[in-house]
């Protein structure tokens, strides 16, 4: 910002001494100590007689609490020194040619906030112009930049208070669906926010929009809530990965909700989750059912779950001799290696 | 002694190398369950044995891999040989290699298999598929029969299937063809055939793909099931598995719900 200041000043200066009757073109040319040439185009400036700038110009000046301290004036040479409440200096020292129609000049700054800094400036006449038409012209165009600006600011505010919506919704939706992956980031960061990556996820989420972190945190304890219910469960299918991420097991959810099932009947969750607890409606509803057996009813789904289920758990010893067959026959082909 | 101590090292090299988890040794002669390209639970994944109608997946890579599926094939004396299931192929009638192919995954028609393989090698097919076994790395696994009756000298493993059927998934004919729950395929005069899929998953089982069944006496039931939920995969090889369905429905269950 003091940047833009003190560039304002180095642009201003030369023209103080000059300004009067018709408008001066100058074309002033700045650069920096590491700045590569060219990186700052030639800017043209047309000063002139104009009271109103001239007024706008010392309003700018006076807000900046700066205060010309020493200013000397030798021929074409000027040599202005100021310091402003920050405790920054700066040094101007500018020099024309005989004939007015170029000069040179050097802005050092002396800045703790800034640090120090030299500033060249080279300008030179261009040719005549209305100071005022090109004010009103400059003014003009400043205002529709800034309305530009403040309208480019507003569609991106709206933007921004779309996407937050949006991504309120979908972890809303998460929740109401019990789909883990809609909560995106905040799922899958829930157990892991120690994480780097999820931790630099999470705070720039935070930063870009903490309405959207409430919401979604909010929504995910809402849903571990409900994984830790019968209903929950079956929608989250179980998933072991959603039980960690909500800090509990599968294991104990089953041990708290299958006696309950088992007392209520909910044959879709006893299927599923608890084969103890199911297996005596199994005895009675599921035995001979082929999987591809069409048979429809109530107990149709909790077959199909406790049957899948119970087919992976050890069965009782007599039907497992085909494996033990497979496992006689390889110690068989071993001894034989041994030569027996 | 020295004989010995090899034979030990060998052994126990093996198991190192196949340090997963077997929750379910009793469900199958072998099996192999991944997910998303990662193995979670194998049971003598390394062990020999027939593959039954899961050769018809390297028949199908083969021609897939070549293409020409629009290509008219005529159905020769072959087909009488096969056995098993067939859906009534005659010699000489004609068939685009598509069709035969969608019979061969659909179906897993014998006859259809037969013709196929007969058009694209002829007698040496079988060398075919021996060869493009060898280049996928499938080290315990040897073909002898295109569409996978019964032979000796025949056998492959859970772990080499797996990569084959890794391998046809690349495929999305493939995928599209395992996919379908019944098809229709009509010899170029216009007899039709309809055919009803062999996998009893599809149409019972959420997000089920495919891919294969197989069954031989010698055999057993086998099948390699696929099945897509919320962009996980899970691919699951039995081998001589008597509860195949139930087996590969609680394994497929229990993958997905798996903590990943």
């Amino acid at each position: 910002m003091r940047m833009r200041f003190f560039a304002t000043v180095l642009v201003a200066l030369p023209f103080a001494a000059v300004a009067q009757g018709s408008g001066e073109l100058w074309e002033i040319t700045m650069s920096m100590p590491g700045m590569p040439a060219g990186m700052m185009p030639a800017q043209r400036v047309c000063q002139g007689d104009d009271p109103e700038r001239a007024a706008q110009q010392q309003k700018g000046r006076d807000k900046k609490d700066c205060k010309v301290t020493d200013r000397k004036q030798s021929g074409n040479r000027t040599t202005v020194s100021m310091s402003c409440s920050d405790g920054s200096t700066m040094v101007i020292d500018q020099q024309f040619n005989a004939a007015r129609t170029e000069f040179k000049s050097t802005m050092s700054l002396k800045s703790k906030k800034d640090g120090d800094m030299t500033m060249t400036q080279t300008g030179r006449k261009v040719g005549t112009c209305d100071a005022v038409a090109t004010r009103k012209e400059r003014d003009a165009h400043m205002d529709k930049i800034n309305k530009d600006m403040a309208a480019m600011q507003a569609a991106g505010a709206a933007e921004q208070k779309k996407f937050a919506d949006r991504q309120i919704k979908q972890c809303a939706d998460a929740a109401t669906n019990m789909d883990w992956r809609g909560f995106g980031v905040y799922g899958q960061c829930r157990a892991n926010k120690t994480d780097p990556n999820c931790k630099s996820s999470l705070d720039a989420f935070d930063k870009m929009s903490p309405e959207i972190a409430k919401s979604c945190n909010a929504r995910v304890v809402e849903y571990c809530k409900r994984f830790q219910t019968q209903e929950g469960f079956l929608k989250a299918r179980g998933d072991e990965t959603i039980a960690q991420a909500c800090g509990v097991t599968t294991a104990s959810i089953k041990a708290a909700e299958c006696p309950k099932a088992a007392k209520t009947e909910a044959l879709s969750f006893l299927g599923r989750y608890c084969l103890a607890e199911a297996k005596p409606i199994a005895q009675q509803n599921c035995v001979g059912r082929d999987y591809t057996s069409k048979m429809g009813g109530k107990y149709n789904d909790f077959c199909t779950a406790y049957l899948a289920q119970a087919s992976l758990e050890k069965p009782p010893a007599s039907t497992t001799d085909q494996v033990k067959q497979g496992v006689s026959k390889g110690m068989d082909k071993l001894k034989g290696l041994f030569g027996r | 002694m020295v004989r010995l101590a090899l034979v030990l090292a060998a052994w126990l090299a093996g198991g190192a190398a196949h340090a997963v988890d077997d929750p379910y040794p009793w469900i199958a002669a072998a099996y192999l369950v991944k997910r998303d390209g990662v193995v979670l639970w194998a049971g003598q994944p390394d062990a020999k044995l027939p593959p039954a109608s899961l050769a018809k997946l390297m028949t199908a890579l083969i021609a897939l891999e070549r293409g020409k599926l629009d290509e008219p094939v005529t159905v020769g004396r072959g087909v009488l040989q096969a056995t098993g299931t067939r859906i009534g192929l005659k010699p000489g009638e004609k068939l685009s290699a598509g069709d035969l192919l969608t019979a061969t995954v659909v179906r897993s028609a014998n006859d259809a298999c037969r013709a196929l393989a007969d058009h694209i090698g002829g007698k040496s097919f079988v060398r075919t598929m021996n060869q493009r076994a060898a280049v996928l790395g499938l080290t315990s696994t040897r073909f002898a029969d295109p569409c996978g009756h019964d032979r000796d000298g025949q056998y492959t493993t859970a772990t080499d299937l797996t990569l084959l059927a890794e391998q046809v998934m690349r495929h999305d004919e493939y995928l599209r063809l395992a996919r379908l729950e019944r098809a229709t395929i009509r010899t170029l005069d216009g007899r039709s055939f309809a055919l009803r899929n062999t996998n009893a998953l599809l149409g019972r089982y959420p997000g089920v793909i495919g891919l294969k069944t197989g069954y031989t006496e010698g055999a057993g039931n086998c099948l390699v099931a696929l099945a897509e939920r919320d962009g996980v995969r899970v691919l699951a090889v039995l081998l001589n598995a008597p509860n195949r369905w139930w087996n590969a429905v609680g394994l497929l269950d229990r993958a997905f719900a798996a903590a990943r």
